[in-house]
């Protein structure tokens, strides 16, 4: 059961990259004012600050998305990125690393980050075995474990490592003065989240975190999920309540000593199934939480 | 468990000591030493010169590409290979331009990373010459704060702030951050408490096995206790405690200032921290003014080792641990 649940988060990364090989419209972008744009394209969505001390990215989605992705960002930036953070180990995020690091990019993540990219830490992919080491330059040069903060074209961008949730290695990224967070994934904008438990993801922890998130922003601010479109506190709302509802649903089933099998065909998530997408169906969805309330 | 934490803390509160030195420290810090509160500042005997334009004159390569560079100031920690040449301090404004020319000579690349140790000028002063050649500056949050005026000090002869814009810290940290660079591990770990300021961190290789203890310690000498920065004797018994916690019987340690240490030179400063703070407090608690306290010379005992250059004196240091036990 295990494997099949880890299997399936694995698919999430692996099974996307030959499809942002083979179609790479440019990617979208969305100014949101103070230097700060966001880039939607395949995976996951890009935070880049511009301004006169050089261009500062969140996240560069897949290995081959990324040439499309620098020309992007140096198209927003009039220069090349000199600061990059991972928010955490996934292809879909961190998996053009080495494109942005030969670029000049220096790379900071959480330590778990370059731990699972390195391959010191296993990550649990398809069939239940190691994903493969990254190669070196796609590295984090850097690595803190609470955080950094960042004092840049005129902001304080303040990058903060949350315990446990989507993985063992999660920041978020808070452009303070503006009031702008990037949530990285912890926020699925109205999708079912993946939390890869393979990688040290935690159910509980993930609501937790973002309940912690919801306490600390405000009205105004806007977020960038880690995929899905802009939102706001609202918005994050309905997301927690979402997750909420469906651990409590799940892990009635798990108290009761049901099966996977028994718990999937009750369809305990059935109230919220317009979440389910592409990679994580609602049964998918399903076999994270049964496997994560059960550890 | 409980006797642990127990005589851990109480080892805190009993035992801050402190040492600086510094042959080469800059006269201005020199003269705002100590602070308004302190009633005698002793004068040191022979102020040392006044900064001039002449980069480090020695280069000790420590293995693993790593070396250590002194001059006047603080000594430099440098790291040299494939990824970039990483930089630990860079001493003053009058002489960063021969610093960076001579480090560039020698590492054959400009600095990409520096990190300071603390706010000081004779630490961080060149940072505006080095953001300008393209370094990357890390520093702990405080290190920002001072240098941009934003917690003022209150030493006297501090620099004019706020610094200018390159030379602050792009990047900074509360705890520390890791750099995997040259085939090492480079752990800039912050000090625990305040010590030498509110801003120290040191830095480990820890491959190489190297610690620059940044002005948590100098060689040989009783410490400088910037309480103008935030700075506190009690910090540098964490400080120390920490130091050797995370380091090992054959690491070598960079000072802020003097020669290259041994784990038995910081084993040697805990003890004297510990043992000068246990000597004055018991004067305090029998009710000693500060003044039976000085002359009663209760660090008589670690003088004839750290008592013996820079310019912090037995008299001085006594000092500032009783205005610090008195609080």
């Amino acid at each position: 059961m295990r494997r099949l649940t880890t299997s399936l988060l694995a698919a999430v990364a692996a099974l996307a990259a030959p499809v942002a090989a083979a179609q790479l419209p440019s990617p979208k972008t969305t100014d949101l004012g103070s230097g700060i744009h966001v880039i939607f394209g395949q995976g996951g969505n890009i935070g880049v600050s511009t301004g006169a001390d050089g261009a500062f990215v969140i996240d560069d989605q897949y290995q081959q998305s990324a040439p499309a992705n620098l020309a992007k960002v140096e198209a927003l930036a009039g220069g090349k990125p000199k600061y990059l953070v991972n928010t955490h180990w996934h292809a879909d995020h961190a998996g053009g690393n080495a494109t942005f690091a030969k670029a000049g990019a220096m790379i900071f993540a959480h330590e778990n980050v370059r731990k699972r990219l390195t391959g010191a830490v296993a990550s649990l992919g398809l069939d239940g075995k190691p994903s493969p080491a990254a190669p070196a330059p796609a590295w984090p040069v850097i690595t803190f474990v609470d955080g950094v903060d960042f004092h840049l074209n005129d902001e304080t961008i303040r990058v903060f490592h949350v315990s446990a949730a989507h993985t063992d290695g999660d920041s978020m990224v808070w452009f303070v003065e503006p009031n702008i967070l990037h949530m990285g994934d912890l926020f699925f904008n109205g999708i079912f989240p993946v939390i890869d438990l393979g990688s040290g993801g935690s159910v509980r922890g993930y609501l937790t975190v973002m309940k912690e998130t919801y306490a600390k922003i405000d009205d105004k601010t806007v977020l960038i999920p880690g995929h899905g479109e802009i939102a706001t506190k609202a918005d994050l709302a309905k997301q927690i309540a979402m997750l909420e509802g469906a651990i409590a649903a799940v892990d009635k089933h798990v108290k009761r000593g049901d099966s996977l099998e028994k718990t999937l065909a009750a369809r305990p998530l059935k109230p919220w199934e317009k979440y389910s997408w592409t990679f994580i169906p609602e049964k998918s969805f399903t076999t994270t939480l049964y496997n994560g309330l059960k550890k | 468990m409980i006797r642990i934490i127990l005589s851990s803390v109480s080892l805190l509160a009993l035992t801050a000591c402190v040492t600086p030195t510094a042959a080469h420290m800059a006269p201005d810090l020199i003269a705002q030493h100590p602070p308004e509160a302190v009633p005698v500042p002793p004068r040191p005997p022979t102020p040392p010169p006044a900064p001039n334009s002449q980069a480090f004159a020695r280069t000790i390569d420590l293995g693993s590409g790593v070396q250590m560079l002194m001059g006047q100031g603080g000594n430099l920690g440098l790291s040299v290979g494939d990824d970039g040449v990483f930089l630990i301090d860079d001493q003053y404004v009058t002489n960063a331009e021969a610093n960076l020319a001579k480090i560039e000579q020698l590492a054959k690349g400009k600095p990409k990373y520096l990190i300071n140790t603390h706010w000081h000028f004779d630490h961080a002063g060149g940072n505006d010459v080095f953001g300008k050649a393209g370094a990357t500056i890390f520093a702990s949050d405080n290190v920002r704060k001072r240098l941009t005026g934003e917690t003022p000090s209150t030493s006297r002869g501090a620099p004019a702030v706020p610094a200018p814009k390159n030379a602050l810290p792009v990047v900074t940290f509360t705890t520390g951050v890791d750099f995997h660079l040259n085939g090492q591990t480079i752990r800039a770990i912050r000090a625990p408490l305040p010590a030498h300021t509110d801003g120290d961190t040191f830095i480990y290789f820890v491959e190489a096995d190297i610690l620059h203890t940044g002005d948590t310690y100098m060689k040989n000498l009783y410490p400088f206790v910037d309480t103008g920065s935030g700075g506190t004797q009690a910090g540098f018994i964490t400080a120390l405690t920490k130091i050797l916690e995370v380091t090992g019987p054959k690491t070598r340690y960079i000072p802020g200032h003097g020669e290259l240490a041994t784990r038995e030179d910081i084993e040697a400063a805990l003890a004297m921290h510990k043992g000068a703070r246990a000597a004055v407090e018991a004067l305090v608690k029998a009710g000693k003014t500060l003044e039976e306290t000085v002359a009663s010379k209760p660090l008589a005992q670690w003088t004839p080792r750290f008592g013996k250059g820079g310019f912090i004196n037995e008299d001085a240091y006594t000092t500032v641990i009783y205005q610090e036990l008195k609080k």
